[in-house]
Order: structure tokens, then sequence, then C-alpha cells
């Protein structure tokens, strides 16, 4: 009887694994035609001891792959509980304001929003958060999860609780082969790189992306200790040479910060059996011509506080990143038929010139740009 | 013949009624032969005179009008006898004189008692002799087996008398000696019936006179007693377990509770026939079953919350041996919280709700385990892909008190393991233990002790680990009055709680923790006034305990301050009445009313807020402290409960019911399906009891001769005061939770059909439902309008649902089962535009529920394969094996969207993306 109970076992197993190879996560296209909306969305901050700055965009159809519209001619203001009015001057592409504003700490301020259509926009008043500054960002490499990368702070007065940190990462990397030619589509010819054409080492800087917040009101200290930003996986392109990461640390009120959460959790935690069903997000900025409308954002005053760390390749116990260029060189005779069928799109690029002509390869593995990177190097950079 | 008319001293010695005994010593009884047919006990026992010389003494008044016939060939006279009048209740005894005495009841002790001579001047016996009237049949019950046997009820001097006698025992099965629930047990002329209680106990007036007793229950052989009743008695009934198919199929008129009971909306489906329906990983599932009748539905695949008749998933009461449980659900609802090798047989009542249940809206579940085999030892033992089973029973005192005790485990962390890398990091467990033990103290009197544990572990990619458990035990106690008359106590505890802990930060470890304590005592008595009214009455008291949440830090390093929320503490209380009338043998009614009532009590200190307007934290306007004890705010009321009976032809009948209900404990929830985080709430000054009523409508005809039965039941119900939660809610660890959620009224309706067979080779049923549940929140100074005050669909609104269980039996060893089931897709909240925000594309949400996700279809496919069933071998074993989700579809269980690298994307989540072939393994011994 146990004998036949093994084998039930094994068998069982076996049935079981080809279960587990379905894909339960299909992607989905809403059959339901989304209305159109167009409300008005306010993004920004307003800063006491950085230029502050907010960009006006509007809400989209879904599934949202048409390009995001900006409002512009609009007219944006700062206020102060004082009276005081702190124009945010247009800067195009939806963008107001660039200077920072003479924020008295202990007032509290918002923001009103005139659009060209005549919509009349008006925040909540909110008061200054005084964002401690950031003690550190510190990171941890281990082999399964490659490196985690955390920032630590604390306010001694017990008084921040609400914290959001944004964060952007850089990283310098190379391309698989260093091109030492280049070719003009114009005059269909190649010709030796100049300094400033050269395409072998880029610098990549990601935004981040989600939204990252912390809460210490549980704790008996206001501690923040190693919360985790970024994960870097093993082995990955981002420690390739040399990495940099800045954090922003921004002190956020209860509204804020609970604002932020519904967010976070209608668009980022989705998913799970368990889900949290998506809700209606009522921010702190409200249209005065119609008091139903949506509006998205919540309007933020304070101080901000900011860290940049690098962590190099050498730093790396093991790490084995290797760009993904397995072809091999071509031999382009220099001839201008063969130069314009390999290089005038782009597709392909010189390497260095040899007997007959020039050697080229797919310019993903030639060109570092075509990673999305640039060639330009930060001015923080220290390399 | 006139020693009836004398006291006669007997001495027991067995305590069944059917004894014959020979004193007669010396030389042996003569042989007999005999063919005689259709002759009386008269003629027969002349015929024995005569051939074996004997002297015969006997009443003729013993012997009722039966012929028999009598063909023996050589054999000894006594046994002859033995033959002939064993399980009669007629008994016989010789002397050594050649002298053979018959008597009803005892038989007649031919000596005289042990130092008679000795004591005759005192007049008294001996301790340890019994002297019995004989015309007092006390204490002892027949235990009727024999299906052509006149058993003789009451004493036949009282025969003449006019009205009716009362009749009353249990009915058991005759292999285990467990009780039978629910068997029907009617005569047809007059057309009276019962049917036996949870502890199969039954109680039936009867006209004086002659009757043929029909006893049916579902998987016991149907049967039949001769009774001639001269007055009250009892009489145990044993059944015989339905073996398999039969060549023939006998057909009943009577198979018609569905027609003749005044119950609506009720459903009960035994083990047996959950057993043969496939589901997901083989394990037999009570609830997953449960999910399949008419007006039950889940929201998703991995969801054992019911929604019963628009009801949310918090407004069932679910009982497993009268204990409530309050999450029913094992491994991220895969599986329910319980065994089926322990559990008899499921009622759900989703119309009328009998008097003696309260407290929750929507509907009963009663989840009946069984009691222990009273006579041997047996035991059974499953082997499944995730789980494994045992449960072992036997008699601690054999026919007297028996135990059943059942295990279970999981060993499926290695699914986990095989999961895509995001889940590599999850681990879930769970285990769940059933003990029961029953004591027959005396006829009378039965005891009842169940305890059942049950306990989940899991976390899912990452550090937290979530942990929720039931635990209940309870003792009930069975006593009967009289035949007419007996009553039900019982008092137990039950708890749930869960916890959620996270040690990976040292600064941040804490553990959370929640938990549900109730003690309850409830005194249930049943009195059969007569053959046209019974009555129910009763008290229920329950004694809540909830902690809503306590947080603490793990570890040294830890700064989490602990906080806690104040415990509740309330008593719900209720009396209640009904009647069944039977009025005439058309029209019956089934009415009653229960009283129920809440005391929400100290220590407490309770938030205020300004009146009239809605309750935020800015309109808070202090709070009162409220002493141990005391009684912060009461409600309570009158709950209805009423069902009409017509019965219009035979097989054809109409019903009407009005039930009302009051719900003074509430779930709170913002997530679809029902999670292991869900808080629970009391009512309290803030927080209204939830009240609901629902008017329901049916018609019942039964075709071929009651074998296929069909219904059609619509109904309508209103509920007043359900919490929805507000946008963003905060559920956890909020000391003002009252502003987080919002009272809404909903209103529900629906028409079901079902056409069942579960007689045949060919069985199951097939159902169709159409239904609507929706919620309004149009109150402003209740709070932030819901879908601007606009009736909404409630989360688990699935307008179509059709179900098809089938199973085909092809011989004893094989049977295959099939089950179909569609759904419209539940409403979800999806995205009406997508903004820019936080270097993100993002979502933004509005009206609740306003979309649906794809529609459910599933097909489920299993063998049902025996071992051979010789009786005497040491195990037997059978084998189930199947396909869940035959058709490969990906069934979403939801639709979302989520922001991805700055993009926004759709998803549909299927919980079984493909066919699930399964295998089960299952030993009995």
């Amino acid at each position: 009887m146990s004998s036949r109970i093994r084998n039930l076992t094994i068998f069982l197993s076996i049935s079981l694994v080809c279960v587990l190879l379905c894909d339960c996560v299909q992607t989905y296209v809403s059959p339901y035609k989304s209305p159109p909306t167009g409300y008005l969305v306010a993004e920004g901050y307003i800063s006491a001891n950085t230029p502050t700055q907010y960009s006006l965009t509007r809400v989209i159809g879904l599934p949202g792959d048409s390009s995001i519209p900006v409002v512009t001619g609009a007219i944006v203001q700062v206020e102060g509980s004082d009276s005081s009015v702190y124009a945010l001057p247009e800067q195009g592409n939806g963008i107001y304001g660039d200077t920072t504003l003479l924020i008295n700490r202990a007032l509290q301020y918002r923001l009103r929003i005139h659009t060209p259509n005549g919509e009349d926009y008006l925040s909540d008043f909110v008061q200054v958060r005084v964002t401690p500054p950031i003690d550190s960002v510190n990171w941890i490499y281990s082999p399964n999860n490659g490196v985690n990368i955390y920032v630590n702070t604390h306010d001694p007065n017990n008084a921040t609780h609400y914290y959001r940190w944004t964060y952007d990462q850089t990283w310098q990397y190379n391309s698989g082969e260093i091109s030492t030619y280049i070719y003009d589509p114009v005059s269909n010819t190649v010709s030796a790189r100049q300094p400033g054409q050269f395409v072998y080492t880029c610098w990549k800087d990601v935004p981040s992306t989600t939204v990252t917040l912390g809460n210490t009101s549980k704790l008996s200290q206001d501690i923040v200790y190693e919360y985790p930003l970024v994960n870097i996986p093993n082995n990955s392109w981002e420690i390739s040479i040399l990495y940099s990461i800045q954090v922003t640390q921004y002190a956020l009120t209860a509204g804020g910060y609970q604002y932020l959460t519904q967010l976070l959790t209608n668009t980022e935690s989705l998913g799970s059996v368990f889900d949290i069903q998506p809700t209606q997000l009522t921010g702190n900025i409200h249209c005065l011509n119609d008091p139903g409308e949506p509006v998205i954002g919540y309007i933020s005053a304070g101080t901000i506080q900011q860290q940049r760390i690098f962590i190099s390749y050498n730093q790396m116990p093991y790490w084995d990143y290797e760009i993904s260029c397995y072809a091999a060189d071509h031999l382009v005779p220099n001839a201008p038929d063969s130069l314009r069928d390999y290089f005038e799109y782009g597709g392909f690029t010189p390497i260095v010139k040899t007997v007959g002509g020039y050697t080229g390869n797919a310019t993903r593995c030639v060109d570092c740009r075509s990673l999305g990177g640039s060639t330009n190097k930060p001015s923080y950079w220290p390399n | 013949m006139n020693a009836k008319r004398l006291y006669i001293f007997l001495t027991i010695i067995s305590f069944g009624l059917m004894t014959g005994r020979c004193s007669a010593q010396g030389t042996p009884p003569p042989a007999v032969t005999l063919d005689l047919h259709q002759v009386s006990y008269n003629d027969f026992l002349q015929a024995l005179e005569k051939q074996t010389g004997f002297r015969f003494f006997y009443d003729t008044a013993d012997f009722d009008t039966t012929r028999i016939d009598v063909n023996v060939q050589a054999q000894p006279l006594f046994s002859v006898l033995n033959n002939f009048f064993s399980g009669t209740g007629i008994s016989w005894s010789a002397d050594r004189f050649r002298h053979v005495f018959i008597a009803k009841g005892e038989a007649i002790n031919t000596g005289l008692p042990q130092g008679f001579f000795d004591k005759a001047d005192s007049g008294r016996l001996a301790i340890g002799d019994t002297v019995r009237d004989y015309l007092e049949e006390v204490g002892k019950i027949a235990v009727a087996t024999i299906e052509n046997k006149l058993y003789v009820i009451g004493d036949k001097a009282n025969g003449s008398l006019p009205g009716k006698i009362n009749l009353a025992g249990y009915t058991l099965d005759a292999a285990t000696g467990e009780p039978i629930v629910g068997a029907s047990i009617y005569v047809e002329n007059p057309r009276i019936g019962v049917s036996s209680d949870q502890y199969g106990y039954y109680s039936i007036s009867l006209p004086r006179g002659r009757h043929v007793l029909n006893i049916q229950s579902i998987g016991m052989r149907d049967t039949r007693r001769l009774i001639m009743v001269y007055g009250d008695g009892k009489m145990n009934i044993e059944l015989h377990t339905q073996v398999m198919t039969l060549k023939k199929v006998i057909v009943s008129a009577e198979k018609a509770s569905n027609i003749k009971g005044t119950a609506m909306g009720v459903q009960k489906i035994d083990i047996r026939t959950i057993k043969q329906v496939p589901v997901v990983f083989g394990e037999a599932d009570v609830l997953r079953v449960v999910t399949m009748l008419p007006g039950v539905q889940t929201v998703g695949e991995s969801s054992t919350g019911l929604n019963v008749r628009g009801g949310s998933t918090d407004q069932n009461l679910v009982l497993f041996n009268d204990a409530t449980i309050y999450n029913s659900a094992h491994f991220f609802g895969f599986f329910s919280a319980f065994n089926p090798e322990v559990v008899k047989d499921v009622e759900l009542f989703k119309s009328s709700v009998p008097a003696r249940y309260g407290g929750r809206l929507s509907s009963v579940l009663d989840i009946n385990g069984r009691d222990g085999n009273k006579r041997n030892f047996a035991g059974s033992a499953g082997i499944g892909l995730l789980t494994s089973r045992l449960n072992i029973e036997g008699p601690i005192v054999k026919d007297k008190t028996s135990f059943i005790v059942g295990g279970r485990t999981t060993y499926a962390d290695w699914l986990l393991q095989d999961l895509p890398a995001q889940y590599k990091n999850s681990r879930a467990s769970f285990y769940d233990v059933n003990l029961t033990i029953s004591h027959e103290i005396n006829k009378r009197n039965n005891l009842y002790l169940t305890g059942y544990l049950s306990e989940d572990h899991f976390n899912l990619n990452n550090d937290t680990t979530y942990a929720y458990g039931n635990r209940s035990l309870n003792l009930k106690w069975k006593h009967i009055f009289s035949n007419k008359w007996n009553s039900v106590m019982s008092a137990g505890y039950d708890r749930y709680q869960y916890s959620i802990g996270s040690t990976q930060n040292p600064v941040n470890a804490f553990n959370l923790g929640f938990n549900i304590n109730q003690l309850y005592f409830r005194a249930n008595f049943n009195y059969y006034l007569s053959a046209s009214h019974t009555i129910e009455f009763g008290l229920n008291t329950l004694r809540y305990k909830l902690h809503p949440g306590f947080y603490v830090p793990v570890g040294g390093k830890s700064l989490v301050v602990p906080d806690s929320l104040q415990a509740e503490q309330a008593q719900e209380s209720a009396l209640y009445l009904s009647d069944h009338y039977t009025v005439t043998n058309a029209f019956s009614i089934d009415a009653g009313l229960r009283w129920s009532l809440f005391n929400y009590l100290g220590p407490s200190v309770v938030n205020n807020y300004a009146p009239g307007l809605p309750l935020t934290v800015q309109t808070q306007t202090g709070t009162t402290p409220y002493g141990s004890g005391s009684n912060i705010k009461t409600y309570g009321g009158p709950e209805y409960r009423l069902s009409l009976r017509y019965v219009l032809t035979e097989n054809f009948s109409l019903k009407a019911g009005y039930n009302t209900a009051r719900q003074y404990i509430h779930m709170l929830s913002n997530t679809t399906a029902m999670a292991p985080t869900d808080i629970w709430k009391l009512s309290d000054p803030n927080i209204k009891p939830q009240y609901g009523d629902q008017i329901s409508l049916g018609a019942y005809h039964n075709f071929k001769s009651n074998t296929i039965e069909t219904s059609v039941e619509v109904y309508y119900k209103r509920i007043h005061d359900y919490l929805d939660y507000r946008s963003g809610a905060q559920l956890i660890m909020n000391p003002h939770i009252e502003t987080d959620v919002l009272e809404t009224h909903g209103k529900a309706y629906g028409v079901e059909l079902l056409i069942k067979k579960l007689t045949g080779k060919l069985n199951g049923w097939v159902s169709y439902t159409y239904s609507r549940i929706l919620l309004q929140q149009n109150n402003p100074n209740e709070g932030p309008l819901i879908n601007e005050g606009k009736w909404y669909p409630a989360d688990y609104d699935k307008p179509n649902d059709a179900t098809v269980v089938a199973n085909y039996r092809f011989n004893h060893r094989f049977s295959v089962s099939a089950n179909a089931t569609y759904s419209t897709g539940r409403p979800i909240t999806l995205p009406i535009g997508v903004y820019y925000y936080a270097g993100s594309l993002r979502t933004l949400y509005a009206d609740r529920n306003a979309y649906r996700i794809p529609d459910y279809f599933r097909t489920d496919f299993s063998m049902n394969i025996e071992g051979n069933h010789k009786v005497h071998q040491r195990t037997h074993n059978s084998w189930t094996v199947g396909v869940y989700n035959l058709t490969g579809r990906h069934n979403p269980y939801s639709v979302y969207y989520v922001s991805e690298n700055g993009l926004v994307n759709g998803y549909k989540l299927s919980i079984f993306g493909s066919a699930i072939p399964f295998v089960n393994y299952n030993i009995r011994f």
C-alpha cells in the first residue's frame, strides 16, 4: 500500500507542474469606452528652500496611449495666509514657476489657478512642513537580491511623521564596442570621430516612477530606518561602471500622506487576491466653477532635503554584466553604395577603418545612446 | 391463564425485549415438523401442543390477527418458538413440567427469585432482584428493526379510547448507531408526517389503531414499520444505508418534503452528494458545493465567502456543530475550513430562517458534524495534492459513548515554490482539528461535546506573515421530558483571531492582532402540542468581547509604540417562539417571533459627533467615558418569521414567506474577497445594527413519482444600514472607524429555478438564478454620496447564474460526475481616465462598480472509483480522478490596471488559468 501511495504522489507532482506553467495574468483591454473628462492635474510642491514649480496637465481617456495634454496660458499663483501673492510664471510645456519663493514657515499657503478656459481652481491652505535632513542613503549587496538601496532619516523633534521620497537614478555604461569612425548621411562618407562625437560611454537618467512613502506615526521616535527605495537586480547594467542616486525627501501633512497612499493603492498595488478596491481620490484643490469636478493633485508646502550617493562596479564583490551583443563585425567596403546600404538608416554603425573599408556592427552594440542614455556627462559626475 | 392478572416476579436478564428463555432441563424437547398456511398463532400453538405433548399457556389477546405461514422440518421445539416469536414482542419460557408460558413482554420467570422462601415472612425481595409491574412498561424502548412485524405500542386496554397518542424515539443508523437527521416519518392515512430533528429524534401524533409507519431519509433505504398503537410510547427505528444502485428502482410516492414542508429557500446536501461534486484539487469541499446552489454566489474562485440572495459575506451565520465560524476559508480561500470527513450534512436557510436562529441578515448555513460510530472503531484517511486528512471514530462505551476525531493538514509550500519568481518566497499552511464526543446518559439524556480548531499561516512575497484561526468548544445537553417535549441546551465559547507581523526591519518590527470572543448559552424547547401544532421556543444569549486591534513591538530594537484599541463588549440576547400549525392537510403555517436585544456595554469611551452631520473627525464633539458593565446603548426589536404552504395536488404546492432579521456585528472590508484581515465591529452608539426583510414566493412541483423536484422561488429583499466603506477608508487600527464607513441601504431581488433529482443512476441538479443586489447612499447627512447617490451594484451582483451538477452511477463501483457553471461577470470599478503624476501615468477612478469583468464559465469532471465492496476486508479504498476547469478557460478573477515603469497596463487575473487534473486516494478502515 505504501509504495502505491508513493507512486501516486510522484505522479501528482508531475501533473501539477503542468498546471503551474499556466499564464494566469493576461493583458486586458477594456471593451468600455471611457468618458471624456479632461480634469485638471496639478503637480508640484510649494518649496521653502528650492524653486517652486507646478505642472498643469489634463486627464486623458483609457488606455492612456495618447500624449498628455498640458495646460498653457494659465495664471498660477501661490497665496500666503498673510495675503502675500507669488506668481508662478509660465515656462512652457505646462510648467509654471522657476524661482525660490520667500516662504514664511510660520504661515500657510495655497495655490490658485486660472485657466484660459475661464476655470478657477483654489486649494486649501496648507502648513509649511520642515523636512529633516536625510541621515544617509546606504545600500546592501547580496548575491540573491543584488543591491538594495535604503534611506535613513530622523526628526529629533518627533514632528515629521509623514515622509515622501523621490529619487533620480543615473548610471554610466558603455556600449559593446568602441566606434572611432562616424558616418555622415549627407555626404555618404565615413570619417574619424572628433572629441565629443564618441558614443562609447553614456549616462542614463531615470527619475522615480513610483510613490514612495514612509510613516513613523506609530513609532516612539521619529526614525526612519533602512527604508527600501530601489532594488538593482544582480548583474544588471546599472552598476556596470558607476551608479548614482539622488534622493529627495519631503515632509508631508497627514492629509497629503493619505492622499498619496490612496493614489499608490489605486495605481500601484493592485493585482492580488485580496485587492483593496480602487476608490475615488479627493485632493485639496477644488474647482470653483463646479465644486463637483474632480481635480487631481494635493498641494503641499515645505522644505526639501536631498542626498546623492555613488555606487561603483569596484565595490561589488561579484558583478557580471555583459552587454547582450553577440553579432560579429561586418566588413563594409568603402564604396558609396555599400556605405549607403549599411549605414544610411542608422541600424548599423562603423567601428574602425580596416583594409578595404570599415568594420561595422549593429548600432545597439556600438552606440550607447541606442539604450536610452546620453553622452553628456552630468556636472556632478566624479570620474 | 390468570397469570396475567398477578404480579409476576421477573428477573431481568437482558436489556432487549425479545427474550426467549428455556428453563427446561432433562429430556430434550421433541422435534417439530409442521406445514401450515395462513394460520393464526392460536392454531399454530395448538398444532404444536398436539405434536409435542407440551402444554401451552397463553392469552389469545396477546396475539394480533396476523396470519403466519409455518414450514418447519424436524426442528427442535425451542428453536421453532425462538424463530417465530423473536422480534414480535412476545416471549416464551418453559418449565420442567413441559409447560410453555407465552406472554407479551418479558418472559415469565418459571422459577422463584432466589431466597424467596427464606424471606417469605418479611415479604421482601433480595436486593438485586427486580420487581416489575407487568402493566407498566417503562424505561425501555422498542428498537424496531424489522419491516414485516407488528410492533405494539401502549396498553391494549386503552385501545378503545378516543383521541390520539404520541409516538417518539430516535431514527438511527443500524450500522453505526448514529442518529439520522431529517428522516421523514409519516403515515399515509390519515396523512400525518414529521421529520427527525438534528439529533435524530422524532415525535408523531397518531390516532389509536394500526398504522404503516413509513420512514425515509436521504441515503438510507426506505423502510416501514407496522405498528399497533394503543397509547403513548417510544420506538427507535434503525435504518440501513442504501447500498448503491439497485437493479430496480423503487419509486416512492412520498419523497416530497419540498412539496409538503412549509420552509422555503432551504437546501440540504449530505456529504455523499458533496463528495461526488468535482472540485479543484479533488478534496470534497462543503462550501464550494453550497456555492453551486441557486441564490448563492461568491465574488471569485478563491473565495469561500458566500453571498446569499444579495447578502454580503458577513450576513451569513455559519454554524459548525453550533459554533459560529467567522472565517470559513483556508489557504487563500482555496479550501473551506470544514474537514469533509467529519461533516454529515449541510443545511442552508436562505429565506425561511427558523426563529431559533438570528443575528445575521441573509442566511444560516448549518454544518452538522457526524457523531462517532457507537458500535465499531472505524476511520478514514485521504491523500490529496495539497492536503491529507485522517479521522478516527469509535465507541468509548459501546452503544453509549462515542468519539470522532478528525484532522487535516497541508503540505502545500512546494506548490508555491513552483510559482513564478515573484511568489517564490511565499509560504502557506493550515491545519484543522475536530473532536466530537457524544454520550447517552440514558434514554432521555444525551450529551455532546464538540471542539474545533483551525489555524492558517501565510506570507506573500514579503516578510509580513499572516495568521488566523477559529477555535470553539461547546457542550450540548439534549433532554427528553416526554414524548411530546424535549429540550436542547448548549453552552460554548467561540473565538476568531488573526495577527499580522513583520520583523524584517528591526525598527519597525511589529505584530498586529485582532480577535473576537463569544460565550453563549442557548436553550431550545420543542413541544409537540398536537398533531396540528408543534411549538418551538427558547432563548439565546451571547456575550461578545472583541479586541479590535492591538499593535505591539517585536524585538528590543523596535520603536513601535504599543497601541491598543479599546475592547468592545456586548450582550446579544433573543427570546423566540414559533408554531408549526397544520390548519388542514393542505394548508399549514409556520409562524415565529423572535425578539432580539443588543446591549453595548462598558467599559468604553464613546466618540460623540455633532447631530445631523456626517461622522467625520471634524464633526467629532468629544467623548463620553462609560464604566465597566454599564449599558451604553440598547438596540433591539421583533423579528418575524412566517411561512405558509398550500398543497394544491399531491405533487404541487405553493409557499409564501416573510422574514425579518437584525444584525449587530458587521464585517468591515474594502477588499472584494473576504480577506483574513477583515475587521469585525459591533454595533455601538455610532453604528446602527443592520436590519433586513425579505418576502418570497415559491411554487414546487414534483414529477415522475417525486423523483424529480422542481421549484421556482422569487424574492424581494430590503437591507437597511448596511455598512459600506468610504473612499480611502482606514480600517485597521482606527479608533474612530465610524468615520470611515457609511450606512447604505440596499435592495435585492431575484428568481431561482431549480430542477433536482437525487435518486437513480443519473442524479444532480440544474439551477438558474436571476438576481440583483443594488446599494445606495443618497443621504448627504450621512457622508459623501457614493456614485452621486444613485443605486450601484454591490461587488457580488451577478445577475445571471446557471449551474448543472450531474452524477451518473454506472455501477456500484464506478460513477462519473460533471458540473458546469456560468455566471455574469461581477461588477468592477474600472478607470475612467489616465493622468500623469509622480513620474508615471496613473489611472483615475470614479463611480464604483460601473463596469463588469468578463463572464465566468467553468466545467469540471471527475470519476469516482470504489474498491471492491467485500464487507469483511481490512480497508476499503477509493479513487477520485478528475479535471477542474476542463475547458482550461481563463476565468477572470479580477481585472485591474497598474502603473509599471511609468506606464499604465491592464491585466486580467485568473486564479486557475488552465485545466487542473487531480487525483485523490481515500482509505476507509
